[in-house]
């Protein structure tokens, strides 16, 4: 049988419409993600599988509980050797979906407009509302698939740590496993769309994307996040971590006053009379005072994400919403 | 049948207007040449008639009351935008993809038989053509859309002359073979001479001339004479410009039948010397039909 018999058989995989448009136009910017994203999972991976043969060899598997003392020497082992990385890595990622979003977002359509080339796109026959929305649609969901399985390597990355440090703390993991980290490169995605639309010029877009996703996503971690549920309080013995994101800790007396650092350091009998560690347990166990810690516990991961998540979706449906009417009405 | 028409048209951007009061009405099945001054409000017209650029004001539609824009509108309608904005990074392949994508109506074989005529490869990147063969290609995928209303916004600006002639070598043998109706913008008057059949002159936002080419220079005459008697033809005729020189002046006149004076010349005029002249003098006007009655009406 000759190949071109073979070749005539072969049915040909053929997409059709804005689908092949959305995609022959926007395959160097899905592809430059897929490549950014495929270079830190595989760092990631490589590191990963290392991280984890130590967590099995030093028994943190099946040692419990992980806080006692009978851990506490692997314990401190492993963060001894990958505590460094495990806070570095997550305060880096952090930032990824601001970049995917803005270098895929804001050229959607700014670059349309200032090459001039909306006048032969939008003078073919096909809608312009069909044009933006396929287009988002195709390139946003593209951005959703590829960022969820980045999260998926990420947790499993991170996974190790989870029983030792938990994976609610603001500013750490959390911000890139579960649905946050994906809720937020779409958000950013459907921002660079929408300031395209408005600046029209890409380069300007881009570093607006960048600043309005950073203003946004701060200020939403500082004054919303601790709004979504109010912490618990709980007193803690000193050197036991919780699994929770610790918003605030001090201690008090009996009576409930708080005690200032001056108050403390009066307490201890000044610098260097007491050692640290249990004693000072034993010596506020003696004075009735307690260490009380505010916080989120661990058990409240999923919650926080899902309250974040559906903030950042509606927050990107409108701004979509937004993009598509734009493009509607634009008119030079 | 009008392929568009405007209704005090109206495009501000700012505080100052592209185009004012513009009502117009452009034939279909003609070729027809819009000219006039950069920043006439060419672009903004044709831009209009596309849905590209919305009106500030009046009312535009185009193939006899389709709105300007709408769906229905871009079926019919194919628009070769000034500098060709085609995508560089596709090749010329994909550019037909593309449009066959977007475009509801699509003739392929067409596109690719007015290709092949050409030597234009189709693996080769669009940015990597001449200006003279991208143009040939936007022309192309827009006659490969068999449009009932081609329009094309300054397309040989930016060609060299043998570009040039070979986009509207190509431009009209189509035109010819499929009866469409072509409005093109220029500000060179010179190369539209040969191919058009109708004229509009914008300027400064309004329509200055409109009308049949072959009537605007049967009823236009270039009459040469002594200086000295410039005041007294004047007074008799129609006269649209006068260019004075020393001893002798000439005057584009406006008549049906001329009989020139006694000692003076005429002259036909031709296409470009007859625009130039109403350029010259922005308060003459020769505009067909209504138009022209409202205006004896009111004066």
């Amino acid at each position: 049988m000759s190949a071109v018999v073979v070749s005539a058989r072969l049915p040909r995989l053929r997409v059709s419409g804005m689908t092949w448009v959305s995609w022959r136009q926007h395959r160097s910017a899905l592809a430059a993600v897929a490549v950014v994203l495929g270079a830190f999972s595989a760092v990631l991976l490589a590191h990963g599988s290392g991280m984890h043969d130590a967590y099995h060899r030093l028994g943190l598997d099946v040692c419990r509980p992980l806080h006692s003392d009978a851990c506490g020497a692997a314990t401190d082992l492993f963060s001894q050797r990958y505590a460094t990385i495990a806070d570095l890595v997550p305060r880096i990622l952090t930032f990824l979906p601001a970049l995917l979003g803005a270098f895929v977002g804001a050229p959607l359509v700014a670059r349309e407009l200032e090459s001039g080339t909306f006048r032969f796109a939008w003078t073919q026959g096909t809608d312009r509302t069909r044009w933006i929305v396929a287009k988002l649609l195709m390139v946003g969901g593209t951005l959703l698939v590829v960022a969820s399985a980045f999260t998926l390597v990420f947790a499993w990355w991170f996974d190790p740590w989870i029983p030792l440090v938990g994976r609610m703390a603001s500013g750490q993991a959390y911000e890139v496993e579960g649905t946050v980290f994906v809720a937020r490169t779409l958000f950013g995605f459907a921002l660079g769309a929408f300031l395209g639309v408005i600046i029209k010029r890409t380069v300007p877009a881009i570093a607006a994307t960048l600043g309005v996703w950073f203003a946004v996503v701060f200020l939403s971690v500082v004054y919303l996040r601790p709004m979504i549920q109010e912490p618990l309080v709980a007193a803690e013995g000193m050197g036991t971590s919780t699994d929770g994101w610790v918003i605030d800790e001090w201690f008090q007396n009996r009576a409930g006053h708080h005690l200032s650092d001056i108050e403390m350091n009066a307490l201890m009998g000044g610098p260097g009379k007491t050692n640290l560690g249990r004693s000072i347990d034993q010596l506020l166990a003696q004075n009735g005072i307690r260490h009380m810690v505010q916080y989120q516990p661990g058990s409240r991961f999923w919650h926080f994400q899902i309250v974040e998540t559906v903030g950042y979706g509606v927050v990107t449906l409108l701004l979509g919403a937004a993009t598509v009417w734009w493009v509607r009405r634009r008119t030079s | 049948m009008t392929a568009i028409e405007t209704q005090q048209v109206g495009k501000r951007y700012g505080r100052s207007w592209a185009l004012r009061d513009c009502t117009l009405s452009v034939p279909a099945g003609r070729v027809v040449a819009l000219v006039g001054p950069n920043g006439a409000g060419k672009s903004t017209l044709l831009n209009m008639a596309v849905g590209l650029t919305a009106p500030t004001a009046g009312r535009i539609s185009v193939l006899d009351g389709a709105a300007a824009g709408s769906p229905g509108a871009l079926d019919r309608i194919a628009f070769v935008a000034q500098d060709v904005p085609l995508y560089p990074h596709l090749s010329v392949a994909d550019t037909l993809r593309l449009v066959a994508s977007l475009a509801n109506r699509w003739d392929e074989a067409d596109a690719r038989r007015r290709l092949a005529a050409l030597n234009i490869p189709l693996p080769r990147k669009v940015g990597k053509l001449s200006g003279g063969q991208q143009a040939q290609v936007a022309l192309a995928v827009a006659l490969a859309r068999h449009p009932e209303l081609l329009i094309l916004d300054e397309p040989v600006a930016r060609l060299d002359p043998l570009a040039r002639h070979d986009f509207m070598a190509a431009l009209m043998a189509s035109v010819v073979e499929d009866g469409t109706s072509v409005v093109l913008s220029s500000h060179v008057v010179a190369e539209l001479e040969r191919v058009c059949d109708y004229l509009i002159v914008l300027a400064a936002g309004r329509v200055q001339v409109a009308g049949d080419v072959d009537t605007l220079l049967a009823t236009h005459h270039v009459l040469t004479g002594p200086t000295a008697e410039v005041e007294s033809v004047t007074a008799s005729y129609d006269v649209v410009l006068t260019q004075r020189a020393d001893r002798q002046s000439t005057l584009l006149v406006r008549a049906a039948q001329l009989a020139p004076p006694p000692g003076w010349r005429v002259d036909p005029t031709n296409l470009e010397e007859l625009v130039l002249s109403y350029l010259r003098v922005p308060e003459a006007t020769a505009l067909p039909g209504p138009t022209a009655r409202l205006q004896s009406a009111t004066a």
